[in-house]
């Protein structure tokens, strides 16, 4: 009996020990330069993540900028079941989370109750079943079918309890992951619409879609220790290439940038953006 | 002898992994300002532990033309945890420097940036002392 209290014991304060250092040291140099980098700022803050823009909110965005819903530029929802890797699944859960939010804020109810099952299918096989569990989003969503600005709720709160599961639960990894992907179809949608409208309210919101890529590629950098993101990185390296090339006039202290893409670049870009998709379209 | 060493084992981790046991679960900061923040609507959170004496940077990206608030949250610190709104060329735009009861930010943006909220937290006598600090990013209308 003493073996095993002192067994016990050890055991915990070995699981205590190996706790230690595992992330929460402060960074206690201060930043001394006048600008602040995301180098330095990423090496300060270790557990503290950026936060990026919800998907939801983009999707609004661009609706209000005048974006139309075309259910073609959807991804099929059969491609949800070829998608076998924890990687594919993770970055197609992004993918499938915004088409959601895209049906969803333009009354296409339908749609988006499929498409929130092939989110929490793929959630649960990347092992996020309680964030579904715990909130009865699907129920939720059924019952409330006809009423928009419900469901948006609903999406935006399933939205920030991944968010949290998977931050809470140390898969940064799977939290950029996803939101790689759900970046790739909003630009994606976005930058479909624009070049058949034109619509320059639409393009100039995707040149803001660039404030996210710089945190998100230097985080993907550094948590690769579960998944390869080398090719996701170069890809969305080239695609922000694609974008600056959009930038007339860059921002100063107090004004923002001017930006506009041309046909041809919008070519570029729709090119590119299908190629990152192509992992979870052609899967 | 069995409950004093349960005992013991709890107070070391607590005293190791205060994370574990303080409010710095991301899960339950959202849970918790999902009605403060009302009616503004929850757009994002980050949150983490540091030592007490120390700082640390959050950044946040935000949309020209949009009207945000930023709410700041910190727990388990012997005194006031001063913060700071930043761009990235260190312009501060917010500061509870005069009012440490300050919470919150509420501002639009001009032009779609980063922003860096930046926590320095107040010394204390135990050298192992250390709190939660979180940023909780909200907004209203697009």
């Amino acid at each position: 009996m003493k073996y095993y209290n002192y067994s016990l014991l050890f055991a915990s304060l070995l699981f205590i020990f190996s706790g230690c250092g595992s992330g929460s040291e402060p960074e206690s140099e201060k930043v001394q330069e006048d600008t602040i980098q995301m180098d330095s700022v990423t090496t300060q803050i270790k557990e503290f993540v950026h936060i990026f823009p919800s998907h939801l909110k983009v999707a609004l965005m661009f609706k209000n900028a005048g974006l139309k819903y075309d259910p073609t530029l959807l991804l099929p929802l059969r491609n949800s079941e070829k998608l076998v890797t924890s990687y594919d699944r993770a970055f197609g859960l992004g993918f499938y989370g915004v088409d959601m939010a895209y049906t969803a804020i333009n009354n296409q109810t339908q749609a988006s109750i499929n498409l929130l099952k092939i989110s929490k299918q793929l959630s649960q096989q990347i092992g996020l079943e309680s964030v579904y569990e715990s909130n009865h989003y699907v129920e939720k969503f059924e019952s409330n079918l006809n009423d928009v600005d419900t469901l948006a709720d609903i999406i935006a709160d399933l939205f920030a309890e991944t968010d949290a599961f998977l931050k809470d639960n140390d898969k940064l990894d799977v939290t950029l992951l996803t939101f790689a992907g759900g970046w790739t179809e909003s630009v994606y949608l976005a930058s479909s619409l624009a070049k058949s409208s034109k619509n320059k309210a639409i393009i100039e919101l995707v040149g803001d879609q660039l404030v996210s890529l710089n945190p998100l590629i230097k985080l993907l950098g550094e948590n690769q220790s579960n998944f390869d993101f080398s090719l996701l990185i170069k890809q969305l390296n080239e695609t922000k290439a694609i974008l600056e090339k959009g930038i007339i006039t860059p921002e100063t202290e107090t004004e923002p940038m001017v930006f506009d893409l041309n046909e041809a670049q919008i070519n570029e870009l729709l090119q590119k953006l299908k190629e990152i998709r192509s992992k979870v379209n052609n899967a | 002898m069995n409950k004093i060493i349960i005992a013991l084992t709890a107070l070391l981790f607590w005293i190791q992994n205060p994370k574990a046991f303080s409010q710095c679960k991301l899960k339950d900061l959202k849970s918790e300002y999902l009605e403060k923040i009302k009616p503004y609507e929850f757009e994002g959170i980050s949150a983490g532990v540091i030592f007490a004496g120390e700082s640390t940077t959050i950044s946040v990206s935000v949309f020209r033309n949009q009207k945000y608030r930023l709410y700041f949250h910190s727990e388990g610190f012997d005194g006031p945890v001063s913060v700071k709104v930043m761009t990235r060329n260190r312009f501060v735009l917010f500061t509870n420097k005069d009012d440490p009861s300050l919470n919150k930010y509420t501002f639009v943006p001009k032009k779609t940036e980063d922003y860096f909220v930046e926590f320095t937290t107040p010394t204390s006598a135990s050298e192992d002392s250390r709190g939660c600090v979180a940023v909780v990013l909200s907004s209203r209308g697009y």
